[in-house]
């Protein structure tokens, strides 16, 4: 997905702004000109020169591109899905490995993606779990990582 | 010496050898892959090295990078696609030679000439890096302010050809490292009453997601093409090399020379210095005519510049904790793990650990001879691995890494959001790398910045007054004010010409 260079300089000057709304809160150092306020202040201050500068270069080129340019890929299904998978999958894994447990998000994270990536489907569930247990193993036996057993807790080894 | 018989005895133990064997196999056939980076092979390492004691940690890096940057040409010459982008510089070049019939040859410059320029790295990396901590020592937050920011002012100046979106990058890198209380004031910034961002952003999980979850998102969103296999069957790949080093001794020096330089400079890496290397041995050469249609000057010099350039970025990671590359930058993050602060006292606290990571260099440089070979014989086998499945694991691999550092789900959501920023970046053409050395250094800066401000008590002119500092300072803001002031010249030129 690209953003014309308008879009980017007045969102890093949005951005900007937000950084320097939320660092206005912060305490200043009894007895120091310095709190923790400047550095982010900086930081902010330079992103809003950049967010100018950005804008008055797209305005002097009056180039008109469009504000968001669609990647290529973007009709292609198989790419669309495969962007998907790979970021809703991880959310999802994030969200509910604790509850559901690893044997449970892993293999279906694998699973979607060998799928959506076109691996032959009699391969796909020997796969996922083939290398979910192998992964497994070399966390949870070999490195001491307590993945967690979430719905099979009861089969925890 | 003492020291340095410890140092031996750290390396030459079963378990470091074979840590580094394994990591060299690791290194070989992610470069060997196109699509998957060196970087990307340091960062799929960290969470297996977290758990290691911090020689065989860095053992493990070093030796993987080395390798991956030289199989990196393998793809190069045989596909006419870089496995790295370190060898992107004179992929059509070598391509163009085994369209002649020279694959042998060309494969076989590429693995004699990283060798030799990977060894002259070193040296430069044993030698100067020692003596450059016996100077750092002496440093005040001043010298290390100016330090910081004139490494961070090449990161963007040189190492990008957009300075406005690579210094958009920085700035980026430095608002992550603010997050958290980890500030000389210790007041908890931009943490939104999160627990898990208290500490700040952990780096880890965070480098998984820029180097790793992002080349995963761009192989789901690209379309695969078949790849074809310019030669199968190779002889002797050594036929012909010491001809080549005698015939090309000056380039060879050029190389690795230059390589090294530009690896030090913090920002810019391998990939970097092949591109400059290739550059310049074109314009120094005496058949500048032959360059693009097969001729072996150019990958000799450049091939020896790209491994040359990853131990440069050693030095000043080692010295400063100032990294020299995204490579460095990872590294780093796993020294402060490891309670191997990198730093001038490193030299003076552990030198047995310094002279088993130099160690560690001429055994891996070493070992990628017959390993090298063995990588070349069987690039065939290697590129039947469907990427389609390789890349899943890959992804499972990161996300049970990201979790592990910490043991929290919280940092796989931190390793998706920093994925999907590296992805939504390169898209738009902002490089990635400043975002990495902004987030490593961006404490650094803060603190010794703040340190130095309070030490000057108003008088700006404290940030100048000691030596070293007044120049590395005048340096620094020499670089930012040069693009204006060429700027202005032009313009003065070309009026007074019209």
């Amino acid at each position: 997905m690209k953003f014309n260079d308008s879009l980017v300089g007045a969102g890093l000057i949005v951005f900007a702004g937000a950084i320097l709304w939320n660092a206005w809160g912060f305490p200043s150092m009894p007895g120091d000109q310095v709190g923790p306020a400047l550095f982010p202040q900086l930081i902010a201050a330079g992103l809003a020169i950049c967010g100018a500068i950005f804008v008055i270069q797209a305005a002097r080129r009056k180039a008109d591109t469009p504000w968001i340019e669609l990647p290529d890929w973007i009709r292609a299904r198989r790419q669309v899905a495969g962007f998907a998978a790979v970021t809703l999958g991880l959310l999802a894994y994030c969200l509910l490995v604790e509850a559901l447990g690893f044997f449970v998000c892993a293999p279906l994270l694998l699973g979607a993606l060998l799928a959506v990536l076109r691996v032959r489907l009699w391969a796909v569930p020997v796969i996922a779990i083939g290398v979910s247990v192998l992964i497994h193993f070399i966390f949870y036996k070999g490195l001491g990582v307590p993945l967690p057993w979430g719905l099979l807790q009861s089969w925890a080894w | 010496m003492e020291h340095l018989i410890q140092a031996f005895e750290l390396v030459f133990e079963p378990y470091v050898l074979m840590v580094i064997g394994a990591s060299a196999l690791y290194g070989l056939f992610v470069g060997a892959i196109p699509g998957l980076t060196a970087t990307m092979a340091t960062a799929l390492l960290v969470p297996v090295t977290f758990f290691m004691p911090p020689v065989p940690a860095v053992a493990a890096i070093v030796t993987a990078t080395a390798m991956a940057i030289f199989s990196g040409d393998i793809p190069g010459a045989l596909l006419r696609i870089p496995g790295t982008p370190a060898s992107a510089a004179y992929c059509d070049e070598a391509y163009a030679m085994t369209r002649k019939g020279q694959a042998e040859l060309v494969l076989g410059a590429g693995l004699v000439f990283s060798v030799i320029g990977g060894i002259f790295g070193t040296i430069v990396l044993v030698t100067a890096a020692p003596t450059l901590a016996n100077v750092a020592l002496n440093f005040s937050s001043f010298e290390y302010f100016w330090l910081v920011l004139l490494g961070l002012t090449c990161a963007i100046f040189i190492a990008s050809n957009n300075v406005l979106k690579a210094f958009v990058s920085l700035l980026i890198g430095l608002l992550i490292a603010a997050v958290g209380m980890e500030n000389p004031a210790a007041f908890p910034r931009f943490s939104f009453g999160e627990p898990n961002l208290m500490g700040g952003i952990s780096l880890i999980p965070m480098m998984v997601g820029l180097f790793a979850v992002s080349e995963v998102l761009r192989y789901a969103t690209s379309i695969e093409l078949p790849l074809h296999l310019a030669q199968e069957k190779f002889g002797n790949i050594f036929k012909g090399q010491w001809a080549l080093v005698r015939q090309y001794p000056v380039q060879t020096l050029r190389g690795s020379a230059l390589g090294t330089l530009i690896g030090a400079l913090p920002g810019a890496g391998a990939d970097i210095a092949a591109w400059m290397s290739y550059a310049m041995s074109k314009k120094f050469s005496k058949q500048p005519e032959k360059f693009g249609t097969g001729h072996v000057e150019g990958v000799i010099e450049s091939g020896a510049a790209n491994n040359s350039a990853l131990s440069g970025a050693w030095i000043p990671a080692l010295v400063f904790g100032i990294p020299g590359d995204s490579i460095t930058a990872i590294a780093i993050g796993v020294l402060y793990l490891k309670n191997m602060n990198p730093g001038p006292m490193i030299f003076i606290n552990d030198p047995q650990n310094i002279y088993a990571v130099f160690i560690v260099f001429f055994l891996a440089n070493l070992l990628m001879l017959p390993l090298g070979v063995l990588a070349i014989k069987s690039f065939k086998q290697v590129l039947k691995v469907p990427r389609a499945v390789l890349m899943p694991v890959i992804l499972l691999f990161c996300t049970v890494g990201a979790f592990a550092i910490n043991n929290s789900p919280f940092d796989i959501g931190v390793m998706l959001a920093f994925g999907v920023l590296a992805f939504v970046m390169e898209e738009n053409g902002f490089p990635v790398a400043p975002v990495i050395l902004g987030a490593v250094l961006g404490r650094m800066l803060e603190e010794n910045f703040v340190t130095s401000l309070i030490k000057a008590d108003g008088h700006f002119v404290a940030f100048f007054s000691r030596p070293i500092a007044g120049v590395l300072g005048s340096v620094t803001i020499a670089v930012w004010v040069s693009p204006l002031v060429i700027r202005w010249w032009r313009g003065r030129v070309r009026s007074v010409t019209d």
